[in-house]
């Protein structure tokens, strides 16, 4: 029998019939045809499991069964799953969840468009026991770094069956998190990741399985997860321990553990404004240089002000008093524009990393450099931001988003403890750009690219920089564990002019059209009301196509 | 006529009210910032539905005409009191 497309793993133990026909039922009316099915029966001990997985390996040549002679667990029952497999990809499935019809022939297609995948994912929702759907999980697009907080991808999950070999397969030490391990290990070799925005998967809710019980029903998958990513970041050379999220147990943070600390440039352009923080008449760069220097504990920076030559000159002793041997100035004396004083900043300073800053933010998470510097320091990423609040506790920035073509800040607005779809807010994530109000960058790349558009004078230079980067082939990170307070938009009018929006988009379009980091069917990060609509809509079936006039007998 | 130790004192506890009323500020003005997050969440969700039910009626003009007399009618059944 000639090799088929997709071998199905699924691991069984003491299924529910009621689940177990379902999950079975729906491989069988697969639309793509060419699937084999791999059944691991670990020793259940109800006679009725084995009599029904018997009888559908007599009723479908497709469908291949084992019984194992001894209770396992779950990873030696997907390894037994995956000596079975002959097929080119495969494609694991719970013994009590169930696929969308068209799930195969969807991860098909996309394969047919990219053959270089190596590893496709699928968005998913959840079906309790009477068949009801709830709790779509629509995602984003390829996300290193969301996966190492979050197992985002998840299911459905389809991966090319030679390197799930190469990488050794399902790995007992991390029992439990097993899938989320062996994928972390398969896209570090990865040519390609792919992402089929359809909810092709359903996970059933059952008070023993984590899609019902959470971390009460498995305890130990959510540690497992904890060893499974850090086994990974020591793999790619990341220097960080991953913590478990006190609240949300699928929610993982890096704590950033650097061995060495290159100097950062901190760049801050500066009019010496003044405004009202936190009932106090304050000057905004004063403020934030002794919120950088009495809160931060990275050693190595240095801070670089660019300063218009209307600053007042006592703003200025009061910046050498506050950073001492820390501090360059640096005078600005052209017209107003925000990229050019960046640029001039940058030219003026020393560091491998430059970090750029506004004057109205205030620095609240103590290892704020060290967080930033340890995603920045990996060389497929361009630029790292933070979480940016407002003074009143609500969220300003946790990443950009583009729709239509243009930046927007997604959940502007909304209260600080807002966890976003999908826990967005709490796990580091990629995004198309981050905000210029906190920024690190590598020298460089900064270099590389020309800095930041001087054609973008006020709004959109930070966006721009950010797509410069992407256009190299590298990633802007967004981490949620590093908190700025932003006033924001203190200095000047944060209205976004006609022209910066068309310029943006004329530059831009082919990138921004379609946020990756977003999903086809969220809209301002939500789902959209109409997304069940199109997700129960199924294939057509071909219909004959129909020859031109001069072709038809 | 009020002696200098006088006048410090005054001074001092001036600046410990302002101090406390600002403090109470803050506070307030983070409970003040939930609300707000809150109320911008559900003015956002609202603004789905009405985007939603927009292009229903665009589609099928007349819709919320009839949504609007069906419930209408289910409010009349139930009466002032909703029995």
């Amino acid at each position: 029998m000639a090799e088929p497309r997709f071998s199905v793993l699924t691991p069984v133990y003491e299924t529910p019939e009621d689940v177990l026909w379902a999950m079975l039922e729906s491989v069988r009316t697969q639309t793509f045809a060419d699937w084999e099915l791999c059944l691991v029966d670990d020793c259940s001990q109800d006679p009725a499991v084995q009599r029904m997985l018997e009888r559908a390996a007599a009723e479908d040549p497709r469908i291949r069964f084992r019984r194992r002679e001894d209770n396992g667990g779950i990873v030696p029952s997907s390894n037994d799953a995956l000596a079975m497999a002959g097929g080119e990809f495969v494609a694991l499935l719970d013994h009590d969840d169930e696929l969308h019809p068209d799930a195969l022939a969807h991860v098909h297609e996309a394969l047919l468009g990219e053959p270089e995948a190596d590893y496709v994912y699928t968005d998913e929702d959840k079906i309790d026991r009477g068949g009801h759907h709830s709790g779509p999980f629509l995602k984003p697009d390829w996300s290193p770094e969301r996966m190492r907080t979050q197992m985002y991808t998840c299911h459905l999950s389809v991966l090319r069956r030679s390197l799930v070999e190469e990488v050794g397969g399902f790995d007992p030490e991390f029992e439990g998190s097993q899938d989320w391990d062996l994928v972390l290990k398969v896209t570090e070799r990865a040519r390609e990741v792919l992402h089929v925005p359809r909810v092709l998967y359903h996970w059933r809710m059952l008070e023993t399985s984590a899609a019902g019980g959470g971390e009460a029903a498995k305890p130990w998958a959510f540690e497992a997860g904890k060893r499974a990513v850090q086994a990974h970041c020591e793999r790619i050379g990341l220097e960080a321990e991953v913590e478990r999220d006190t609240a949300d147990s699928g929610v993982y943070h890096l704590r950033p553990r650097l061995r060495e600390q290159p100097l950062v440039s901190i760049v801050i352009p500066t009019g010496g404004q003044s405004r009202d923080i936190r009932y106090e008449r304050q000057v905004l760069v004063t403020h934030c240089v002794r919120s950088i220097v009495e809160r931060s504990t990275y050693g190595n920076y240095e801070i670089v002000c660019v300063a218009d030559t209307s600053t007042e000159v006592g703003v200025l002793r009061e910046l050498e008093e506050i950073a001492g041997e820390r501090l360059r100035l640096v005078e600005f004396d052209r017209p107003f524009n925000f990229s050019e004083k960046v640029n001039v900043g940058a030219v003026r300073s020393e560091g491998e990393h430059l970090l750029l800053l506004n004057d109205d933010i205030e620095v609240a998470t103590p290892d704020w450099i060290e967080r930033m510097a340890m995603y920045s320091s990996l060389a497929e990423v361009g630029a790292v931001g933070g979480r940016l609040v407002l003074q009143d506790g609500r969220l300003q920035h946790v990443g950009v988003r583009f729709e239509d073509g243009l930046p927007g800040h997604p959940y502007h607005g909304y209260s600080g403890d807002y966890k976003g779809y999908g826990n967005a807010v709490l796990v580091a994530q990629n995004c198309l750009a981050v905000t210029g109000a906190c920024l690190m960058t590598r020298r460089e790349l900064f270099e590389e690219v020309g800095g930041l558009s001087a054609g973008f004078p006020l709004n959109y230079n930070d966006v721009d920089y950010c797509l410069k980067l992407r256009q190299l082939g590298k990633r802007s990170v967004y981490d949620p564990d590093l908190t700025m307070i932003h006033f924001e938009s203190s200095s000047r009018s944060s209205e976004v002019e006609k022209w910066e929006k068309e310029l943006l988009r004329e530059r831009w379009l082919p990138f921004t059209a379609v946020d990756p980091y977003s999903n086809p069917y969220l809209r301002h990060e939500m789902p959209r009301l109409t997304s069940p609509f199109a997700w129960a809509r199924r294939r057509r079936p071909r219909l004959r196509r129909r020859l031109p006039k001069g072709q038809r007998a | 006529m009020p002696d200098r130790e006088e006048l410090l004192r005054e001074l001092e506890r001036r600046d410990e009210e302002i101090l406390r009323l600002r403090d109470l500020l803050l506070v307030k003005e983070r409970e003040l910032g939930q609300a707000l997050g809150r109320l911008r969440e559900l003015e956002d969700l609202s603004r789905s539905f009405m985007a939603l039910a927009a292009r229903v009626q665009a589609r099928v003009p007349g819709t919320m005409r009839v949504v609007g007399a069906g419930l209408r009618r289910v409010q009349g059944r139930r009466g002032p009191d909703g029995g």
